[in-house]
């Protein structure tokens, strides 16, 4: 990903001085390097292969879908519609596990 | 004869008066005298247990009930209702200066300080809900007082998912009281180790979960929290963060002491792990991309939030006395930030690019500021820096180095946006025309006072954290899971 | 916002997890009797519900009254009560000339209304003063009252309702009803230590007059009455809120 395109997005959103792209840029890096650090950690605690594998491919992907920070920045956004959605998932996702891990 | 009870009774009382008498001449008087009130309250209880209605333990079938309503205080319990009385006290001080000051927030006020340090003192879970409830509305309240529009739609908003968490949790609470027979932390605690776990109790726990989340502002309800926060008066926001902030430690204090023995915890563990990372992570990456101060702040309390969160979800003594030494230090320098974005709002506007050069204006309030940006970030010799050491290690001895990792990225890009917005607000050249506008704005005495109070309590916990440490390391090894 | 089918499949998925676990719970309840047993066998009144509600677990029902007192001050606030600014609020209320229009029904409507609420009242008071002894309590006894006001605030406007409350009584009534729970609860702590004690007699004199056989009665009938004039005070201030323009216009500073 180069610096030009990110600053011309930057700048379609109306602030694309040197302060906020560089804002930008570094939200962009640590959401990469959470990705990055978080597969070690699953695969670390799970240990299993296939892990390892679908990590490098959500890494690739990741790389792929750069810059990852604006279409963040719109899942964020206060809008009801995306919190009510965010928070449906999230009720699926956490009765999916607790109940895998609870049937085991 | 142990007053523990009024720590909650006597706030609810004087609420009820003040919501009565709003519209009064003495309000701001009689809120002053109230917050010296409140400084008192700590100090009124006694350790140990105290049983609502006289209501003590029975045996049933040889088993120990508690049959009434339990309140304990121990000193984790105190230091944290010594914490939230403090910052409930500087934001009432500081609300007397300000112009339409009516009974209706003092009121609210104290309603949430009350209901908070209910939730932090029960050992009853139907009595934690209800509390929780009020503690939900009164936040609302609080955000609706600023009036404007979109406080009206984010206090709106907030109630709607409320009315929805809150009912999750407490189908949770009833579905534990049907496996367990008892509403005390503890009774059920020791019923659920003993017994084999049932579908109902993993029901139970996934709603705990969600009430946890809701509370204290985990993802996915992290937007919610930065509405209120970024929507409201920043003077209100610092009390609203500390509500928050300290149910959710209560509420994960209850899930390890129900949880923490039973062979689901570790899944548990995980769950509370990722939410807290997710909390971390999306609060810095989205206050890096704010432009206005007060949202700035608000996703910054996001991403400690999710320290906190991280620290007591990984259970060990270490991991639970930094989470809660993080939260009470978080609250301190929080506060001092946004009493110092309500004076950059007052003087000219919460929009960072429409500020600047405010260094030259109010030098003291700019260098207090500074001071509690550097807390905020975790800098030597000031209070973030002792409990994100002591989170590091406990995250690190977890055998979780890849979090510490996390941490320390997350940090970065914490001092990467605090220090952009010290440039743009303070440091950024301006014209003379725009000083002397600034010059005009007084800011007032108790403001300062109230910055230079957190500051300093910043820097003497930063040099002596074994004051609040001592306190919280032997209620941390009770509570920890081997 | 436009939300995509992919979305709307994943929600659905999700609820259909969700609503699996939380059906899954609770079908599989077990109930355990546990600590309920005590509250089953030891006889304090008649009606066990209001022990439980009264005495047991006392404090639960205070913080219950005051989830209402905060709802019905939030509410007063959204109307205008005491905010810091009302720039909203009067741009919303611009138009309104800060009048009560008082509609009201036909007169068949307006016959019944009468009668109707009356009774409303008595058995509203009926169930709040024997909340001990026979089903029922505070909350239902208030609820009901507030019931018969609102009946009545309908069918005749508030103009020319015959069951009048002024905004300022009734929320005196609601600070007194929960005022007297709490100093109530004060009182058992100076004469026990434990807050929300339920006191038997003092020197020997029975606090609540009741005929014997009906166990220790003590200070629920009273608890009782603060908390049906909470509920009941609550629940109208409400009604009038969302009826009066008047009390809005007032409270934003105009009229």
């Amino acid at each position: 990903m180069d610096y030009d395109r990110f600053k011309k997005e930057m700048e379609r959103e109306g602030s694309g001085d040197s302060v906020s792209v560089g804002a930008g840029l570094t939200g962009e890096l640590i959401l990469y390097s959470f990705l990055v650090t978080g597969l070690f950690l699953l695969s670390r605690i799970f240990g299993k292969v296939l892990l390892a594998t679908v990590g490098i491919l959500a890494i690739g992907i990741g790389l792929h879908m750069m810059p990852m920070v604006f279409r963040f920045k719109r899942e964020n956004s206060n809008h009801i519609v995306l919190q009510l959605f965010w928070i449906s998932i999230f009720l699926g996702a956490i009765s999916m596990i607790i109940f895998i891990a609870g049937s085991r | 004869m142990n007053l523990l009870p009024l720590i909650v009774v006597i706030p609810l009382l004087m609420a009820i008066v003040f919501s009565y008498i709003y519209r009064s001449k003495y309000i701001r008087l009689l809120t002053l005298l109230m917050a010296l009130v409140l400084l008192v309250l700590p100090l009124l209880g006694l350790y140990g247990p105290y049983f609502f209605g006289g209501h003590g333990v029975v045996y049933i079938e040889g088993m120990p009930f508690v049959s009434g309503i339990l309140y304990t205080l121990n000193p984790l319990k105190e230091t944290l209702i010594f914490t939230l009385m403090l910052i409930g006290v500087l934001v009432l001080i500081i609300s007397t200066r300000e112009e339409r000051l009516s009974g209706t927030f003092t009121a609210l006020v104290l309603m949430g300080l009350a209901s908070v340090s209910a939730v932090i003192l029960t050992e009853d879970l139907f009595n934690l809900y209800v509390f929780y409830e009020i503690a939900a509305i009164t936040q609302a309240g609080l955000v609706i007082l600023a009036g404007r529009e979109e406080a009206y739609r984010s206090a709106f908003r907030y109630l709607l998912v409320g009315t929805m968490a809150g009912s999750i949790l407490l189908l949770g609470v009833g579905l534990l009281l049907s496996a367990t027979g008892s509403l005390n932390i503890v009774d059920m605690g020791r019923y659920l180790a003993l017994k084999p776990l049932t579908p109902t109790v993993y029901g139970a726990l996934l709603m705990l979960i969600v009430g946890l989340a809701y509370g204290g502002g985990l993802p996915p309800f992290h937007t919610l929290k930065v509405d209120l926060y970024s929507r409201t008066k920043p003077f209100v926001a610092a009390i609203l963060q500390t509500y928050s902030k300290f149910i959710l430690i209560a509420l994960m204090l209850v899930i390890l002491k129900l949880f923490g023995g039973l062979p689901i915890f570790n899944t548990t563990r995980g769950v509370l792990i990722a939410l807290s990372v997710f909390a971390m992570v999306f609060g810095t990456v989205m206050a890096l991309l704010q432009d206005d101060y007060r949202r700035l702040l608000a996703y910054h309390t996001v991403s400690q939030g999710g320290y906190v969160a991280l620290g007591l979800a990984l259970g060990t003594p270490l991991g639970i006395v930094a989470g809660i030494f993080h939260g009470i230090n978080h609250a301190l320098y929080k506060s001092a930030l946004f009493i110092g974005a309500h004076i950059v709002e007052k003087i000219k506007s919460p929009y960072m690019r429409e500020v600047g050069g405010l260094l030259l204006a109010m030098p003291t309030v700019t260098f207090l500021i500074l001071c509690a940006k550097l807390a905020s970030i975790g800098i030597p010799p000031f209070n973030g820096f002792q409990s994100k050491l002591l989170l590091a290690e406990a995250v690190m001895s977890a055998d979780m180095p890849e979090l510490v990792i996390l941490m320390l990225i997350v940090s970065i890009g914490t001092f990467l946006y605090m220090m952009k917005a010290f440039y743009l607000i303070f440091l950024k050249p301006c014209s003379e025309e725009q000083l002397r506008e600034y010059r005009e704005v007084r800011i007032s005495k108790y403001h300062i006072f109230s910055l230079g109070l957190l500051v300093l309590l910043c820097i003497v916990l930063g040099l002596y954290p074994d004051m609040v440490l001592d306190r919280l390391l032997p209620l941390g090894e009770e509570i920890a899971i081997e | 916002m436009k939300i995509t089918i992919t979305r709307e499949i994943a929600v659905s998925l999700s609820f259909l997890l969700f609503g699996a676990g939380v059906f899954y719970s609770i079908y599989s309840i077990e109930v355990v009797e546990g600590v309920n047993a005590l509250y089953t066998q030891v006889m304090i009144v008649p009606n066990f519900v209001t022990a439980v509600l009264f005495d047991w677990r006392g404090f639960d029902t205070l913080g219950e009254c005051l989830i209402l007192i905060t709802s019905v001050l939030v509410t007063g606030m959204v109307f205008g009560k005491g905010l810091f600014n009302w720039d909203f609020l009067r741009e919303v209320y611009r138009e309104e000339d800060g009048k009560d229009v008082d509609l009201g029904f036909t007169p068949i409507i307006k016959v019944l209304a009468v009668p109707m609420a009356v009774l409303l009242m008595v058995l509203g008071v009926v169930v709040i003063l024997g909340g001990h002894i026979t089903p029922g309590g505070g909350f239902q006894g208030g609820a009901l009252i507030s019931a018969a006001y609102v009946l009545a605030m309908v069918a005749f406007g508030r103009g020319r309702c015959p069951v009048r409350f002024t905004h300022r009584f009734l929320e005196s009534l609601e600070s007194f009803g929960a005022l007297l729970f709490l100093i109530l609860g004060l009182i058992g702590m100076i004469l026990s230590g434990y807050y929300l004690f339920n006191i038997r007699e003092i020197y020997g004199i029975p606090l609540f007059p009741s005929p014997p056989g009906i166990g220790d009665v003590g200070i629920i009938p009273y608890l009782n009455i603060g908390v049906g004039l909470k509920v009941l005070a609550g629940l109208s201030t409400i009604t009038t809120l969302l009826v009066s323009h008047r009390i809005v216009s007032k409270n934003i500073g105009r009229g």
